[in-house]
């Protein structure tokens, strides 16, 4: 009992990171029908430009990573250089490589953003090599009792993220002009243009968003699984088929998708863990088979 | 050489060049580079018929890949199964798995389509790995029997030979495939699934076999791989290899049969030149996509056509896109050796009390009407009374909530569009779908779809049949192009055309699929005034036919002209029916029209 | 053409791929004025009101408001010049409320929140429908009420050139009635109307002067109630010669 409990909140942490990046697939679909393929290599850049900025910040003090150094105000600086720094790369990825091919037939921008993902993590590689880095929880690797089962602290920020990026995402949306605005250029950009909302701004401030995502969830997971340039990619495929799931046209339904994989995943983890992988990715294909469009994804209707 | 055809002794010839000048190559490193362009043409000539012809995407190809190669090396090492029936079977198996992943494909869309393959490949990657009691694992299964002729195994150049003779075989075969009915049916998927059913062609039937064609040849490949090594382990499997071999097909060019080709040779040989630094091989591969995405968005092979077609014509040839009015129209509609007779006495279809709503807005409610053999029949009502819906019911787009629909006796009502279009129903659409990219015989070839056989061997092997079948389509699609005006227009790609043309296009392709009833959705939708005057006269020669017809048309000059009857909606209601001259004075049919405060003056 | 024209159209065309939509259409609009384009489905009258709101290219010609070329202003920023379209079709955005897509209207104002709420406050005087149902989704709305909201909107951003594409489209008679008496008060108001109708009689009864659109071209022109009672109106509707 113990452990289920231990493993249900460890799959909701890890969960969380899967709901941020699915939030930002869901918010670039819905406005530009194209989505980054690409996001696990901003996930990892995203590690490493927070570790950065710390390593920057900390070195005429102490030349390096050090427990000692990681307090204060410097996870926070983390936080912020790996999600203001992965925006910038996403308004250049929308520039470079989504804008030109958006709206063509065929699967151009998958390519396109796969490529611009390749050169990013060459980029990466050549800057902070291939190797895997361990890195400090910003709040110590304290572990918290709740009703027996220990709990990781770096855990619960994950999850807590999460759940307040998901809420503010909730908020702005509902209550703000920019969110309304943002709303009605997914629902409807010429009808948006209409009313005099600058469509390409918004469409850019949609990848800006789903790259800064990325880049939190990169900072945010690194203290658990330790970074590296390759770690993005397993997080972002996770990401992409809860979107899938839950239904990218819902942001709603892509945060569930997200708690819901990382649940599925730790579960199946008590149980057999090598099979954990195949049984998550059976279970998107078989969901896929009986929804096409998602657990909570609206149906697209052609009209003729 | 009347029974091959003669872009097979081109291929057969080329593959003899091309082993001639492999057994110059001086070392083993060579012929692996060789081999290597081989296996990748094999990955990349299925995968272009399904992406590349019928506009699948698909992340997951290594799936395939690994179905094939470890087919193989289980069967060899563990069951001791010769090789050469290891060989044969993987591609099965790898086709049997595609049919399999074809399923969940068939409904989902864009995204969510690439994740199913996505998630296909994943499966498959980790399956291998993780299971290493079949697979091996990363350590992978030795002691693959290689193959071998007469008691001696392969040698490096052997190997080359055969994987050469694969591509020919393979090359010619998808040729004779995508050439033919096949290949149009399979292009019209990409351009329009809707525009596809509607011309009678089964579009789950065309997906699940282009997934199984794709399949196997990565299946051959990946056998090949794991036999030529002797020797396979899960690191070969990767997200990796599937995104590859999508690259090897977007970069010789998606949909031109030379893509495989010039995908696989220029990317190989670019890797193998590139393996010294090998940082920079991977910042390659990125610059590489993006680049190819800029500046030859149809690859390679995009570029060479583009070359090629600069090269024939040194001055500008404008292909005839204007109309030319009247003057073609020539002959009758060409006899249909499709359908035999069945034109019953009695309603070509009864619509009884049919009813359709959308959320709360009623589009059909309770609606019945009959329409008669070789009548013009004429559906008019005001903007949103349920006109096109009522179009997309009769031809099984949009199911009706209750009713009954039976066309020559025959109950259609919630059938598929593409059954419809068999019994004998054709339709043209109001915001015309016409196959853009293919050329105006191809358009209305791909209407003869429903009238040919289907039997998929006879085209792969280009048996006299099936060369036969579509020599005469093609005869009497020329004439049927006589016959509406367009053999002036006949290799011009549909897209290019002036509007009024691209409207005569569609109603030919219908005509082309041989119906008892056509359904026309506002065909004199943006025609000038001469263009609606020969459509008129078009539409009246083609009723003379014995051909039964409904349009749903706006332009009132034309529709009281030439109907025998004509069925007035409102706001999904039938407000009226009757001669021309009858609805033109009803009051309530004035009313819906101009308003109610109109007069009748 | 006078200096004073608030709207000119001069020699436009507008074409979608291979077809001509719209050709060779000029027309002038005097402030205060309405004026009215009537024709039948696929005349191309939808075309040449997103060509003048910015949703479609010009293949040449020129517009111009108050005297100002349009041609190198891109869409979103001619609200802003005071030109709002209420699109054919209605178009609100159904997963809003009624009083969000009222304040969507207002985007290009970029005002303060008391500014909004006075416009609102003045609308929903006009609409007192809407002011009920301002919480509920719009795309609950019965079509008339998505109607009204639709020119509600794209008078909060208090143009000075009302567009409107077909609000009649898919409405009960009754509805009807209602939409036009909404257009009368604000013509009475003294708003500069452009509308685009099929339903000709209820259009000209309320229009200024109106233009007759035949396959993308001006066919008839003259005063509204002129044309009430012109043969050549029922003859391009009905094709009664």
């Amino acid at each position: 009992m113990t452990a289920l409990l231990q493993a249900s909140i460890s799959g909701l942490a890890v969960g969380g990171s899967y709901a941020l990046i699915a939030l930002g697939f869901s918010l670039t679909f819905t406005t530009t029908r194209t989505l980054n393929f690409a996001q696990g290599d901003f996930v990892s850049v995203g590690a490493f430009l927070g570790l950065s900025a710390v390593l920057l910040s900390s070195s005429p003090l102490a030349g390096g990573i050090s427990g000692a150094a990681i307090a204060g105000w410097v996870p926070l600086l983390a936080i912020f250089a790996a999600a203001a720094g992965m925006g910038l790369i996403g308004a250049a990825l929308y520039r470079l490589a989504i804008r030109p091919f958006a709206g063509k037939p065929g699967m151009s921008w998958v390519m396109s953003s796969i490529g611009f993902g390749i050169i990013l993590q060459s980029a990466g590689l050549a800057a902070w090599g291939p190797g895997t880095v361990m890195v400090p929880a910003p709040f110590g690797d304290g572990i918290i009792r709740m009703f027996g089962a220990g709990v990781r602290l770096q855990e619960l920020l994950v999850l807590l993220t999460a759940l307040v990026a998901a809420t503010v995402f909730e908020i702005v949306m509902r209550w703000t002009v920019a969110g309304k605005a943002m709303r009605a250029v997914a629902h409807d950009p010429a009808t948006a243009r209409l009313m005099g909302i600058p469509v390409e701004a918004y469409m850019a401030g949609a990848f800006v968003a789903s790259s800064a995502l990325a880049g939190l969830s990169g900072i945010l997971i690194a203290p658990i699984t330790g970074a590296s340039l390759y770690m993005g990619l397993g997080i972002a495929l996770k990401g992409f088929s809860s979107a899938i799931v839950g239904g990218l046209t819902n942001p709603r339904g892509c945060v569930l998708g997200g708690l819901l994989l990382g649940l599925t995943e730790s579960w199946i983890n008590l149980w057999q863990a090598q099979w954990r992988e195949i049984v998550v990715f059976l279970g998107v294909i078989i969901v896929l088979g009986l929804k096409p469009s998602g657990l909570w994804g609206a149906k697209v209707v052609e009209k003729v | 050489m009347t029974w091959i055809s003669r872009p097979a002794v081109a291929t057969v010839a080329f593959g003899l060049l091309m082993a001639v000048l492999a057994a110059q190559l001086g070392n083993d490193y060579q012929l692996t580079i060789a081999f290597t362009i081989c296996v990748y043409y094999l990955c990349a000539a299925g995968t272009n018929i399904l992406v590349g012809y019928a506009g699948q995407k698909s992340l997951g190809q290594a799936g395939f890949f690994a179905a094939g190669a470890y087919c193989a090396a289980v069967l060899s090492s563990r069951f001791g199964l010769s090789p050469w029936l290891a060989l044969a079977l993987a591609p099965l198996v790898a086709g049997a798995f595609g049919a399999l992943i074809a399923l969940p494909s068939l409904r989902a869309k864009g995204p969510y389509l690439a994740m199913v393959t996505l998630a296909f490949g994943l499966v498959v990657e980790k399956l291998v790995t993780e299971w290493s009691d079949v697979f091996g694992g990363p350590q992978g299964l030795y002691g693959i029997a290689p193959l071998s002729f007469d008691g001696t195994a392969f040698s490096n150049l052997h190997w080359v030979w055969f994987a050469i003779a694969l591509c020919v075989i393979v090359q010619i075969l998808l040729g004779n495939l995508v050439r033919g009915d096949f290949g149009r049916a399979l292009l019209s998927l990409q351009a329009d699934e809707i525009a596809a059913a509607s011309v009678g062609v089964d579009v789950h039937r065309y997906k699940v076999l282009a997934f199984v064609i794709a399949a196997m040849t990565c299946g051959l490949a990946g056998a090949l791989v794991a036999q030529q090594n002797q020797y396979i382990n899960s690191d070969f499997i990767s997200l990796n290899l599937s995104i590859f071999i999508l690259l090897l097909v977007l970069f010789g060019g998606a949909g031109s049969l030379y893509a495989p080709l010039f995908g696989a040779s220029a990317l190989v040989l670019i890797d193998a030149q590139l393996a010294q630094w090998p940082a920079l091989q991977h910042f390659a591969y990125g610059a590489l996509l993006l680049l190819t995405l800029y500046v030859m968005p149809n690859g390679v092979a995009g570029v060479l056509t583009g070359a090629w077609r600069r090269g024939l014509s040194a001055r500008p040839a404008q292909p005839p896109t204007q109309a030319r009015h009247g003057q073609h129209i020539r002959g009758n509609l060409p006899a249909c050796p499709g359908l035999d007779g069945a034109r019953a006495p009695g309603n070509v279809l009864a619509v009884q009390q049919v009813s359709k709503a959308f959320g709360g807005v009623r589009s059909a409610q309770d609606i019945s009407f009959c329409l008669q053999p070789g009548h013009i029949h004429a559906l008019i009502g005001p903007n949103g009374a349920g006109k096109s819906t009522m179009i997309n019911m009769l031809t099984g787009v949009i199911d009706p909530d209750s009713g009954d629909i039976a066309f020559a006796g025959t109950p259609i009502a919630g059938a598929a569009p593409h059954a419809i279009c068999r019994l004998g129903v054709a339709r043209t659409f109001q915001n015309l779908r016409l196959f853009g990219g293919l050329s105006v015989v191809d358009n209305v070839m791909l209407g003869r779809h429903p009238r040919l056989p289907r039997g998929i061997w006879a085209q792969l092997l280009a048996l006299p049949a099936a060369r036969h079948a579509e020599a005469d389509a093609r005869q009497w699609v020329r004439e049927l192009l006589d016959f509406t005006g367009l053999s002036a227009v006949a290799d011009v790609p549909a897209g290019q055309l002036a509007y009024g043309l691209q409207r005569r296009v569609e109603l030919a392709r219908s005509l082309a699929t041989a119906p008892m009833l056509l359904l026309l959705d506002e065909p004199a939708a943006g025609l000038n005034p001469q263009e609606t005057r020969e459509l008129g006269n078009l539409l009246v020669r083609i009723a003379g036919h014995g051909i039964t017809i409904l349009m749903v048309e706006h332009h009132m000059e034309m529709v009281m002209g030439i109907s025998d009857h004509v069925i007035v909606l409102d706001h999904g209601v039938k407000i009226a029916e009757g001669r021309p001259a009858d609805v033109q004075c009803n009051p309530c049919v004035i009313a819906a029209y101009l308003g109610a405060g109109s007069q009748a003056a | 053409m006078s200096q004073h024209d608030l709207l000119t159209l001069d020699a436009v065309h507008v074409s979608y791929g291979p077809v001509h939509a719209v050709r060779d259409v000029s027309m002038a609009v005097a402030p205060g004025e309405v004026v009215t384009i009537i024709g039948a489905n696929g005349a191309g009258k939808s075309t040449l009101l997103n060509a003048i709101a910015g949703l479609r290219p010009l293949a040449s010609g020129r517009i111009l408001l108050g005297g100002r070329d349009l041609g190198p202003v891109p869409a979103h920023r001619r609200v802003g010049l005071g030109l709002a379209l209420s699109p054919e079709g209605r178009r609100v955005f159904p997963d809003q409320s009624v009083r969000d897509n009222l304040v969507l209207g207002a985007y290009s104002k970029r005002e303060g929140s008391r500014q909004v709420e006075a416009r609102l406050a003045h609308l929903f005087e006009l609409f007192p429908r809407l002011k009920e149902r301002r919480q509920q989704a719009a795309g609950t709305l019965s079509g008339g009420e998505q109607q009204m909201l639709a020119i509600a909107r794209a008078l909060m951003s208090e143009p000075s050139l009302l567009l409107l594409d077909e609000p009649s489209l898919g409405l009960a008679p009754m509805v009807v009635q209602d939409i036009f008496r909404i257009i009368r008060t604000l013509r009475d108001l003294g708003l500069t109307i452009v509308l685009v109708e099929q339903m000709a009689s209820e259009a000209l009864a309320a229009a200024d002067r109106a233009y007759v659109l035949e396959t993308g071209r001006i066919t008839i022109t003259g005063r509204g109630r002129d044309l009430l009672s012109d043969p050549r109106i029922r003859a391009a509707y009905l094709g009664v010669h």
